[in-house]
């Protein structure tokens, strides 16, 4: 093997070792794709399937984030472990670019928990006040809060799972949009059951809703693009791989 | 100059660029000693202070990690700066170990937002569940919380400046502690009426309470310690160049 050939050979090794430390091609785009099937579920709910209403539905989109790790590895190691197993030396940037990511999702979830505290120590500030408008609560508003306390835990579990499953920055990426999906789930669900808001702020809140729908939905196909980009990086890779004459 | 003696300059520059980059000598020990007299400080003040002046006292009590970074900040310039700026070769481990200090900080507050959540979503629950509870509500609690609410925003504030504040072991340990004394003020403040919690698990809570407290003052004892050993090794370094110049 000639010089250059050795060259481009370190070139490469040294791309899909890259490659297969920090990045997932395709595993990246199912998280995008998983988003836009979370927020579509959102928007057209399947609401009688079996005759009733069918909650394993909410339950998938709520655990979408923690399904779509272990589905992103077994995806990575059937798509992209052909040439075997590869380490790429440490890379401080790119290590330092990857928990960076994993500290804004941190900072949306300790943001998203002390909203939700706030909103309920505020609110139950005011109406504990008034033991009029306590008669007014509905009692079925208890039960129900209390089926979905479990769901508050929701975003320790997320970030818990983090770094462990987190290999790159574009994967950060991927799973903040489910995170956020997830997140926006929790507060839909936790704002519908006997809440006592008035009309004004609950158009507030539909706002706000679509509004961060919206920059979901952008970043969820921004999520697809960047996936697929780098599975074509991957093929690029085995393409010019040297070939024996 | 020998061969000798550039190795021993080499050890130095590189000893004091991996002082500059991720220690912080006195400023660490100041962490734990700001994180020490919180309490005595909180019985004094009741006795001294009262309306707006407690109010600031207290917001000061709960801005203390953010005030130990600006202290960090400035004793880090004055004290540590001597030779000049310089900076460390990237060191793979010990970025990774800042970064996990730092995602064990937030998982720690994070936690500590979810379980206040449930706390109190549980006691308030169990009011309305049982109207016959409902009239044992001590009427004049959700007008104490009110003052209180801005506070719920300090755990959030603590992890955001947790990467300005951390940048070595020491300085995560040095946080930590300030942040841990925080949120232990955040539970006294907030919820130590024994409202959201049935009363037989007040006995617990102070268990748990002190035994937190208890933690965090060895804690801070260890960082005072620590922060003064790091101090001594700047002091070794500045000798040695001296030394090494005298040499020359």
């Amino acid at each position: 093997m000639s010089i250059p050939n050795l060259q481009t050979l370190d070139a490469l090794t040294h791309d899909y070792a890259a490659f297969q430390s920090r990045k997932s091609g395709l595993a990246t785009a199912l998280g995008g794709v998983m988003a836009l099937l979370a927020s579509l579920q959102m928007f057209y709910p399947v609401r009688h399937f079996s005759g009733s209403y069918w909650p394993v539905q909410e339950i998938l989109v709520l655990l979408t984030p923690v399904l779509w790790l272990p589905l992103k590895e077994w995806t990575f190691r059937v798509l992209y472990r052909g040439l075997g197993p590869a380490k790429a030396l440490p890379d401080v940037a790119q290590e330092r670019a990857k928990w960076q990511w994993i500290f804004v999702i941190a900072m949306v979830l300790i943001t998203f928990q002390t909203l939700a505290l706030l909103g309920f120590v505020g609110d139950f500030a005011r109406v504990l006040h008034q033991p009029e408008i306590l008669k007014q609560i509905p009692v079925r508003m208890s039960s129900v809060w209390s089926t979905w306390m479990w769901v508050a835990a929701l975003p320790w579990l997320y970030l818990l799972v983090a770094p462990w499953w987190i290999r790159g920055v574009e994967e950060a990426r991927a799973y903040l949009v489910l995170v956020g999906q997830g997140v926006l789930r929790i507060a839909f669900d936790f704002n519908v059951p006997g809440a006592d808001v008035s009309r004004e702020t609950k158009q507030w809140i539909i706002r706000l809703f679509l509004l961060f729908q919206v920059g979901l939905l952008a970043w969820a196909i921004r999520t697809i693009r960047r996936g697929w980009r780098e599975h074509r990086e991957y093929l690029a890779i085995l393409r010019s791989l040297p070939r024996e004459s | 100059m020998s061969t000798p003696d550039f190795q021993t300059l080499d050890t130095l520059t590189r000893d004091y660029a991996a002082f500059q980059s991720r220690k912080s000598g006195l400023a660490t020990a100041l962490g734990g000693l700001m994180a020490l007299p919180m309490f005595p400080l909180i019985k004094v003040s009741k006795r001294f202070l009262s309306g707006l002046s407690f109010r600031l006292f207290i917001a000061g009590l709960f801005l203390m990690p953010i005030l130990w970074i600006l202290a960090k900040a400035v004793l880090s310039q004055r004290l540590y700066h001597g030779l000049g700026e310089v900076k460390a070769n990237p060191d793979p481990s010990a970025e990774a170990l800042r970064w996990q200090w730092i995602f064990g900080l937030a998982f720690a507050l994070l936690a500590f937002q979810t379980l206040a959540l449930f706390g109190f979503m549980d006691g308030v629950l169990g009011f309305i569940l049982s109207p016959s509870r409902l009239g044992q509500f001590p009427p004049h609690l959700p007008s104490r919380w009110r003052p209180w609410l801005w506070t719920l925003w300090m755990p959030c504030l603590y992890l955001l400046a947790a990467p300005l504040a951390i940048r070595g072991i020491e300085e995560a340990r040095a946080y930590t502690v300030l942040a841990g004394q925080g949120v232990i003020l955040l539970v006294m403040g907030f919820a130590w009426d024994g409202m959201n919690y049935p009363s037989g698990l007040k006995p617990w809570l102070t268990a748990l309470y002190m035994g937190a407290e208890g933690f965090i003052l060895l804690w801070s004892v260890l960082a005072i310690r620590r922060g003064w050993l790091e101090h001594r090794a700047f002091k070794h370094i500045l000798q040695s160049v001296s030394c090494g110049g005298a040499q020359l």
